[in-house]
């Protein structure tokens, strides 16, 4: 059952967003019972949800990724993991009850955070400067390099989203953006 | 698999925009073994369709940036990509491409999230709308509440029953009051429309929207046409007709094709460009604004960035 859930995904990964918006609502009460309502405010609840969806959604094409759960168990235990390091940061007590914890549904084994990108490459600095440059002025180019390289779509896909008349002009238009984005980012660390 | 032969056959179509019958395989090596490509194309006679050096080391960088992209599903000889390797052009692309992935993470994180909670009616929910509905239910809460006072007026008075008619009709007056007041206050305050029915200080022209046909986002040959309505602030707020409140100099609409201006000082130098697919700019007297779409009046912002400003120019220039 969580296999099928998972090659789902990994078949058509725009299924996201139905796994989002079914996966959202028991999430959000997961959290509420798991740290009280007075605990975790809707704000942070998103936050946290939506950061445990990208890490969900980084792991479909890491073969070794296997799910011994549901989605829904998976992305509670995500989201109870960052909400924990959250309230470490924040030095912040919570209360809950030990029965509480066992009729939870989720799963110590699963260890996953959302681990912030750290550029420590001052070539990756430059190339993350150049996107915000890219992205200031407008166009299309900073969305069609994410969904290349981030959401690994297809020439098909990014046509389609960008009104290209077939995937030959998306990989042109690519292939333009991606030379501009180098040309921006080598005029960076040069400085 | 793809080969060399391949990227130079296909990055020469993306530098220059149409197809050509070269020997692609010495081109290839002239590619990875030269080192002055733009010299020794021309020397051996490679090349016949006017091609600039500039667009030779373009055409020569983006071939690179392929190999390195492909680098894995190329059909390639060991000997041959020992050369490539030791290529600084190649060089500077392949660690270009391999950080790229980890760079495009924070912005593919947001981008993403953002497809996922897109609310596809945000459209719909323009502030204007939001005004308009609130608008509404405070007019109706006032009804309510008039209704209830007259209610117990009503009871005090002990209002015989052939008063009845007289009770209705004063519903009805106060109800159309209420209706034509938010009527007239949401024309006057939120749309300023009816000043662009104002020959005196209106202009309108028709003007076709320049493209920017150099991004490739656009390759259709039809025209496209918009509504150009330019309001002369001036002359309208020392008009003797009324005139809205709330008419902001130097402001724009842009909606369904037709741009409205509002500006100080008179400009008959304005063009529309549509820089990528649905974004577009104006230029008035060589200045450029971004545009919005809009059907509320916001201020114009002028551009400042130059890089920008320099395409657009381009744009102006290529169109003239």
């Amino acid at each position: 059952m969580q296999a099928n859930e998972l090659n789902e995904l990994r078949s058509d990964r725009t299924q996201i967003k139905t796994v989002y918006l079914r996966c959202k609502p028991k999430c959000f009460g997961f959290m509420i019972k798991c740290f009280g309502a007075n605990n975790i405010d809707d704000t942070k609840m998103f936050t946290i949800f939506n950061d445990a969806v990208i890490v969900l959604y980084e792991k479909i094409d890491d073969p070794s990724f296997n799910l011994t759960s549901s989605i829904q168990t998976f992305l509670n235990s995500v989201c109870r993991n960052i909400a924990l390091n959250e309230f470490k940061k924040e030095k912040k007590l919570y209360k809950t009850t030990d029965q509480d914890i066992e009729n939870m549904d989720y799963e110590t084994q699963i260890t996953d955070v959302l681990e912030e990108p750290t550029a420590d490459n001052p070539y990756e600095v430059a190339i993350q400067k150049a996107f915000t440059i890219m992205k200031e002025k407008g166009g299309n180019c900073p969305e069609i390099l994410a969904m290349f390289w981030y959401q690994k779509a297809s020439m098909e896909d990014i046509a389609l989203k960008f009104s290209y008349s077939n995937p030959a002009n998306a990989k042109n238009q690519k292939a333009k953006c991606q030379k501009r984005l180098k040309e921006i980012a080598l005029q960076l660390v040069q400085l | 698999m793809t080969t060399l032969t391949d990227i130079t056959k296909n990055t020469y179509l993306l530098t220059f925009g149409h197809e050509a019958n070269y020997d692609w395989n010495i081109i290839t090596t002239v590619f990875i073994e030269s080192s002055n490509v733009a010299n020794d194309l021309s020397v051996k006679q490679l090349l016949n369709q006017n091609e600039t050096e500039e667009q030779i080391l373009y055409w020569q960088d983006l071939f690179f940036m392929e190999i390195a992209e492909l680098e894995n599903e190329l059909e390639i000889d060991n000997d041959i990509f020992e050369k490539i390797k030791s290529n600084t052009i190649y060089q500077a692309n392949q660690k270009f491409i391999e950080h790229l992935p980890k760079a495009t993470t924070v912005l593919g994180r947001e981008l993403f999230i953002d497809s996922l909670i897109e609310n596809e009616d945000a459209d719909v929910l323009i502030p204007d709308n939001i005004l308009e509905n609130a608008l509404k239910k405070k007019s109706r809460d006032d009804l309510r509440n008039e209704f209830e006072k007259w209610n117990e007026e009503n009871e005090k008075a002990n209002v015989p029953k052939g008063n009845k008619t007289f009770l209705f009709i004063k519903y009805l007056a106060a109800a159309c009051f209420l209706g034509i007041m938010l009527t007239v206050g949401y024309n006057t305050f939120y749309k300023n429309n009816s000043i662009f029915d104002n020959t005196e200080f209106v202009s309108t022209v028709q003007k076709e929207v320049i493209k920017n046909r150099g991004l490739g986002f656009t390759d259709d040959k039809d025209k496209s046409f918009v509504i150009i309505q330019i309001v002369d602030y001036n002359k309208a707020i020392s008009s003797e007709e009324s005139t809205p409140k709330n008419l902001i100099a130097d402001s724009y609409s842009f909606h369904h094709k037709t741009l409205q201006l509002v500006l100080k000082e008179n400009s008959d130098q304005i063009e529309l460009i549509e820089f990528e697919k649905d974004k577009f700019y104006v230029a008035i007297d060589n200045k450029f604004y971004k545009l919005a779409d809009s059907e509320k009046f916001i201020k114009l912002q002028q551009i400042n960035d130059s890089q920008l400003i320099e395409n657009l120019d381009q744009i102006l220039f290529e169109n003239e």
